[in-house]
């Protein structure tokens, strides 16, 4: 009883408690429909509905109803007012795929109120699947896909049906995953025909694809054979035979076959003929196959008459065909070692392996014979696939045979021609060029027969030796590719010789890229000569190593600081260039491009200054100047050694000190001399040999004025006072000055006396010091002494003050007559 | 590669849609599926024997070879039945048997219930043996032959559950022998089908 009033009240609380949260979110009105969805394109119309309670309270109706979708107001146009209460609104051609549509009203105070709110989705139902087909993979269940058709953007469920004409199977439900194909849940039942459809359904509408009819058998995908496994036959070795076992679907359909194969390093299949598979087997034996020689095999199987699909091919399996003999001689060659002692030389011989087509098995050794020109047959077996041996200078036949496990290859002949031969006859017109990855060699065949051609090359380097490699080609091949492993970018010395029966023909040689690249390193440019507007540029020839190609072209590119590049092409035999045209004084920087076939390499870039003047400018200048300059000094000292009187009377006359000058004795008859520097002789005790004496002559027709006789006769007597103190006028002196020396006492009557007159002469008193002259001359003082020497000796100082101005006034008077004489002199010379 | 090599299907088979089979089609196909069953009931009947445990497995074992619910085995003089007759026997077996294995299937699952496999092929055995009545009787009405009703299944289901009810072994015993008499008549069927078919015994 207690329990059940306690359920009462439990119940009683729900009920309450559910009704008060249903009041209180119990909406203004709603939508209808309530969550549509609409195909697009089409239109649609929702309706508001107002609850009475509401429009009461807020005073409003369905005329305060306004639409909005996706929170955007929708024009009232689109609006109809059903009646007070209800409002419609209708979407034309509906193309958004998902729409929030609300119903709002606008209460007292402007304030808009949400009433209800629903989604619209859009989408398309769906369109009939196509396309339905089926597979079933053996062993497993079946599978079938379709085409979906259109999108529909709305959740679409594909259903795949089946039934046989007795009983329906269930339903095989896609997965979200994937929606165009199911596996049934089922195993098929081969020979039994089933008939499947699929439908697709969403909101907007459901649709069924076509039904298809079928044997489950005929659309079997059989397992691959499996176990499959080659054996070869030691009778044949051009056969192999595989083996295998089907799949167990074998024991109720027939099978037909793939069979393909190719060898173990091949890329690309090789299929038996169809037909020769066409039905149920487990065998089968593979003809024309070359010998010792691995194949790859696979197979594969589908239903004898084509219909259902073929099974995954199965896993390879390997096997080699049988042993033969070698089917052809392996190419054969020598080299003569470069020692060679008398009577003797050293062969070696060498070949090449035989490649597994033609070896046909494994080469146990080689057989080699060597006959001297009618002499016994040699036998050797070599492992190897060179051998050397010293024979004579003679001729020698030498003969090579490969061995296997089955036989001998045919026999590789080989002449060795005599120490003395001459090789003649080579090819022309030998040409190597690259193409399809590979490097050919052409040639013109000589017009002898050749019985083979033999290739050598090797990559010229200046690290490495030429290392020689080599090739064997028929008599009738003209043109080939080198078969080696050759480098890109590496320089080929190909040579060709032709081998006639008598021995070999003379080689000819080419060079030759496989491919060409730009040179790794450019050339090192540098100057050789600079001029003021020229630079000769010298380089080096690139090193073949770096070279990647055949050079082309130089090309030089110089500029200025300032100014543009330019570039200038140089053919690639030259080794230096002469830039011209350049401006003097100007840092140019240069730089060097090599050029292969395949583009160029810059090389370092190398600046240099052109100078101011060009080469010899300068000397040109200077040494004209400069012996212009000697050539004037020269001119000018011989002129001056010849008027050196003249100059030295206007430069640098002779000053006497009359401190140490001399009164010589005036002798008219004595002639002239002109000797200036014989100090010595003119210092001489009491011998006045070099006096100048200047004779006042006639000719001037003039007789001495009175006043000089009368300075004569005052000279007198200042000489009687002084006591043979002396006084004269010097002679001129390059080194000297001429410069009026007077006397301070008596100056104005002795600048009466002397401006008139033309009385110089030195009056050489005699008795000075205690000597006493002759006769009384008139002499010149040739005195170098400082005229105011006298300031050392003051006591003297006023007395040779005064004999230093009268022989002034005389002495200029000698100079004027001096210089009268002189040009009369010189006229009587010119003339 | 060739086209052969990236096709998946022979374009030979692309017909979505099989046309009716005509006669000696039809033969044919009937015939490959009752030899198809005839190798799925053998292995039925192996796997039944290995679930039931001793004395099932014993090779001296040998339950009676009675009638089930009416349904026999072939009749010696089976084989010397015209054609048409031969084949509206089997219609007629074929017809009572997917009863009988929906018996022993039932039966199985509460004795065996985690012999899913054996499950498995008793109920593929039900739906192959009604396929194959009815191809058989598509063959019998393509010659013109008439074809026999077959017997009202819950008077069949009826017998075969009567017989399980006197217990365990019984059951066994029921099952077994419906096993063989699916095995004996698919393979009777595949022979008898096996004469009509072009090229095949006379």
């Amino acid at each position: 009883m207690l329990t059940l009033k306690i359920w009462i009240v439990q119940a009683l609380f729900i009920f309450f408690t559910t009704e008060s949260v249903g009041e209180l979110l119990d909406p203004c009105g709603y939508i209808k429909p309530e969550s549509p969805i609409v195909q697009l394109g089409s239109n649609f119309t929702a309706v508001c509905v107002l609850k009475e309670k509401c429009m009461d309270y807020f005073h409003v109706n369905a005329n305060d109803i306004f639409w909005k979708t996706n929170h955007v107001t929708i024009p009232k146009e689109q609006y109809t007012i059903i009646n007070k209460t209800a409002s419609s609104v209708t979407f034309t051609d509906i193309s958004l795929l998902n729409i929030q549509l609300t119903c709002n009203i606008r209460t007292f105070g402007q304030i808009d109120q949400n009433v209800y709110g629903i989604r619209i989705i859009s989408g398309l139902p769906p369109e009939k699947p196509t396309n339905l087909s089926c597979i079933v993979n053996e062993g497993k269940k079946m599978m079938c896909q379709w085409d979906p058709g259109r999108e529909t953007y709305l959740e679409t469920n594909f259903t795949l049906k089946s039934e046989w004409a007795t009983e329906k199977f269930a339903d095989c439900k896609t997965k979200r995953d994937t929606p165009t194909s199911c596996t049934v849940d089922y195993s098929p039942v081969y020979f039994v025909n089933i008939e499947v459809w699929v439908e697709a359904e969403n909101a907007l509408g459901k649709v069924t694809s076509d039904h298809i009819n079928f044997d489950p058998v005929d659309k079997v995908k059989p397992s691959p054979p499996h176990n499959l496994s080659v054996s070869n036959s030691e009778e044949l070795s051009s056969i192999l035979k595989l083996t295998w076992i089907n799949s167990s679907i074998q024991g109720f359909i027939g099978l037909k076959y793939n069979i393909q194969y190719r060898t173990r390093d091949a890329s690309t299949w090789s299929q038996i003929p169809p037909e020769d598979t066409a039905s149920t087997r487990y065998s089968f034996t593979v003809q024309d196959l070359k010998p010792f020689t691995e194949y790859v095999f696979r197979i594969r199987c589908m239903k004898e008459d084509g219909k259902g699909f073929w099974s995954d091919w199965s896993e390879e399996a390997s096997g080699i065909t049988y042993e033969d003999r070698p089917s052809k001689a392996p190419s054969f060659w020598y080299k003569i070692e470069p020692s060679h002692t008398h009577g003797y030389r050293s062969v070696q011989l060498i070949w090449k392996t035989l490649p597994p087509f033609e070896a046909n098995g494994k080469i146990l050794d080689y057989e080699v014979t060597l006959t001297r020109w009618k002499s016994r047959l040699q036998n050797y077996t070599v492992n190897d696939t060179k051998w050397t041996v010293n024979i004579t200078n003679d001729r020698y036949i030498a003969t090579l045979t490969a061995r296997n496990l089955v036989g001998k290859s045919n026999a590789a002949v080989l002449t060795i021609p005599a120490y003395d031969f001459q090789a003649t006859r080579p090819v022309t017109d030998l040409k190597a060029f690259p193409k399809d990855n590979m490097l050919w060699v052409e040639w013109t065949a000589p017009n002898e027969s050749v019985n083979k051609y033999i290739l050598e090359w090797c990559v010229l380097s200046d690290k490495a030796p030429c290392i020689q490699d080599w090739q064997q080609e028929d008599g009738t091949v003209h043109r080939t590719y080198l078969r080696g492993n050759l480098a890109e970018s590496k320089c080929y010395l190909i040579t060709v010789t032709p081998v006639y029966a008598d021995g070999p023909g003379s080689t000819e040689s080419i060079k030759a890229y496989l491919k060409q690249a730009p040179p790794s390193k450019g050339p090192t440019v540098r100057t050789k000569k600079v001029g003021k507007n020229e630079a000769v540029l010298e380089w080096d020839q690139l090193p073949v190593d770096v070279q990647n190609g055949f050079i082309r072209n130089y090309t030089i590119f110089y500029r200025t600081i300032i100014g543009n590049e330019t570039a200038v092409n140089v053919d690639s035999s030259h080794t230096e260039y002469t830039l011209s045209s350049l401006t003097s004084d100007t840092l140019y920087m240069v730089r060097m491009a090599a050029y292969t076939d395949e583009g160029g390499k810059d090389g370092p870039e190398f600046t240099f200054t052109t100078p101011k003047f060009a080469q010899g400018e300068i000397e040109a200048i200077v040494v004209p100047v400069c012996l212009a300059f000697l050539l004037t000094t020269l001119l000018g000292v011989l002129f001056c050694f010849n008027k050196r009187d003249l100059i030295k009377k206007h430069i640098w006359p002779n000053v006497p000190d009359p401190s140490k000058s001399h009164i010589a004795q005036w002798s008219p008859h004595t002639p002239p001399r002109h000797n200036f520097n014989s100090k010595d002789q003119m210092y001489s005790d009491g011998n006045f040999t070099d006096v100048s004496v200047v004779e006042i002559e006639a000719a001037n027709d003039k007789k001495p004025f009175p006043e000089d006789l009368k300075s004569l006769d005052l000279f007198k007597k200042e000489k009687i006072s002084t006591e043979g103190h002396s006084s004269g006028i010097g002679g001129s002196s390059c080194m000297s000055s001429s410069r009026p020396s007077i006397s301070s006492s008596d100056e104005n009557e002795s600048a009466q006396n002397t401006s008139g007159t033309v009385q110089y002469s030195t009056v050489v008193h005699s008795g000075y010091r205690h000597q006493v002259p002759s006769v009384q001359v008139f002499s010149r003082s040739e005195s170098t002494q400082p005229l105011l020497d006298s300031e050392e000796r003051p006591e003297d100082l006023q007395l040779s003050a005064f004999t230093y101005m009268v022989l002034v006034r005389w002495g200029r008077g000698i100079m004027r007559l001096a210089r009268k004489h002189m040009m009369k002199t010189g006229h009587r010379e010119a003339k | 590669m060739s086209r052969r090599e990236g096709s998946l299907e022979d374009p030979q088979a692309d017909s979505s849609i099989s046309p009716l089979p005509h006669l000696e089609a039809k033969i044919h196909q009937t015939h490959s599926l009752a030899r198809l069953l005839t190798k799925y009931a053998e292995q039925l009947l192996q796997e039944y024997v290995q679930h039931q445990g001793d004395p099932f497995g014993l090779p001296g074992f040998s339950p009676p070879r009675l009638p089930v619910a009416g349904l026999s085995a072939p009749a010696p003089g089976h084989a010397g039945l015209p054609a048409a007759e031969r084949l509206q026997l089997d219609a007629g077996a074929l017809s009572l048997l997917p009863p009988l294995l929906d018996v022993v299937r039932r039966h199985q699952a509460e004795l065996n219930p985690r012999a899913l496999r054996l499950l498995r092929r008793l109920e593929d055995a039900a739906r192959q043996a009604r396929a194959l009545g009815a191809a058989v009787e598509a063959v019998l009405a393509a010659l013109g032959a008439e074809t026999r009703g077959p017997r009202p299944e819950p008077a069949v289901a009826a017998a075969a559950a009567a017989a399980t009810d006197a217990g365990v072994f019984p059951a066994k015993v029921l099952g077994l022998r419906v096993c063989g008499l699916y095995r004996e008549w698919v393979s009777r069927t595949e022979g008898d089908l096996g004469q009509l078919v072009p090229g095949g015994p006379a």
